[in-house]
């Protein structure tokens, strides 16, 4: 532990909620990103995170969810198969807008330690100043 | 010891409050430092949980001084040590217990707590400055 690390915890927390919340946009702009292969369907991705030894949070892994494309019948699509189907994202719109909401609110959270700690440790270097 | 002039500034044990120096080792003067770098402890275990709000299985921990910090000023010279320890909330359905709300309320109350020994402190200095000061 050193002298100024709350500001960098509060550096990590910011940093994992930022990715959280480039994953989850990520995830719903591709929301009808339709192929013609269930297996190469776009995936949801999740940020894992862990604590950090020396304080803070850190991002282990960026995990796809492992779900199939869902067949969907769309005989005019040009990337529909021989029988009319194509295959959209399984991806959950109110999921995704919750951890959305989950991820602005941790990097609030952080923001306002980021800033506290500021004046937290202003007032302790100005101790013992006159006036 | 003729032409020697002895001058304690900072008194040590407490039988010695009570002469006209400004006594920086008094027993509140130690509580306020033991208090301060209590905070700081606080505030960098905070700052740890929020970061590890939304990590799965993460146990947010909690900073204690308040009985050591009584005890210190009751019976002791006004050092003590803050304790760590595991919060007891309940965890969440990913394992995680850490309140972000109450952490922010923890943190507000540090800040002012903070605020309150650091002004007390420069008032303990800045006693002693004038006091050391010629002019």
């Amino acid at each position: 532990m050193g002298a100024f690390d709350a500001l960098g915890m509060a550096g990590t927390g910011m940093s994992a909620f930022r990715t959280e919340l480039d994953a989850t946009a990520n995830n719903l702009a591709n929301l009808n990103t339709y192929s013609s292969d269930p297996a190469s369907t776009f995936q949801a991705v999740y940020v894992e995170v862990a604590p950090r030894v020396s304080g803070g949070v850190e991002i282990t892994d960026l995990k796809k969810s492992g779900l199939e494309g869902v067949k969907t019948y769309q005989p005019d699509n040009p990337y529909a198969d021989g029988e009319g189907f194509v295959y959209m994202p399984n991806i959950t719109t109110s999921t995704e807008m919750v951890n959305l909401i989950q991820a602005q609110r941790g990097y609030q959270a952080n923001a306002r330690v980021a800033t506290n700690s500021l004046e937290l440790y202003k007032e302790g270097i100005n101790i013992g100043k006159k006036g | 010891m003729e032409g020697t002039t002895l001058i304690v500034l900072f008194p040590r044990t407490t039988h010695e409050r009570g002469r006209n120096v400004p006594d920086l080792g008094s027993i509140t003067a130690n509580a306020a430092a033991s208090a301060l770098s209590a905070l700081n402890a606080r505030q960098e275990v905070i700052a740890n949980n929020i970061a590890n709000s939304g990590t799965p299985n993460f146990t947010a921990a909690r900073v204690q001084f308040e009985d050591a910090l009584s005890d210190a000023v009751k019976s002791g010279d006004g050092t003590f040590k803050a304790t760590t320890t595991s919060s007891l909330s309940p965890s969440s359905q990913n394992g995680n217990n850490v309140n972000v709300d109450s952490e922010t309320v923890s943190y507000m109350d540090l800040a002012s707590k903070h605020s309150f020994g650091a002004q007390y402190m420069t008032s303990k200095l800045t006693g002693v400055l004038d006091a050391v000061s010629t002019n």
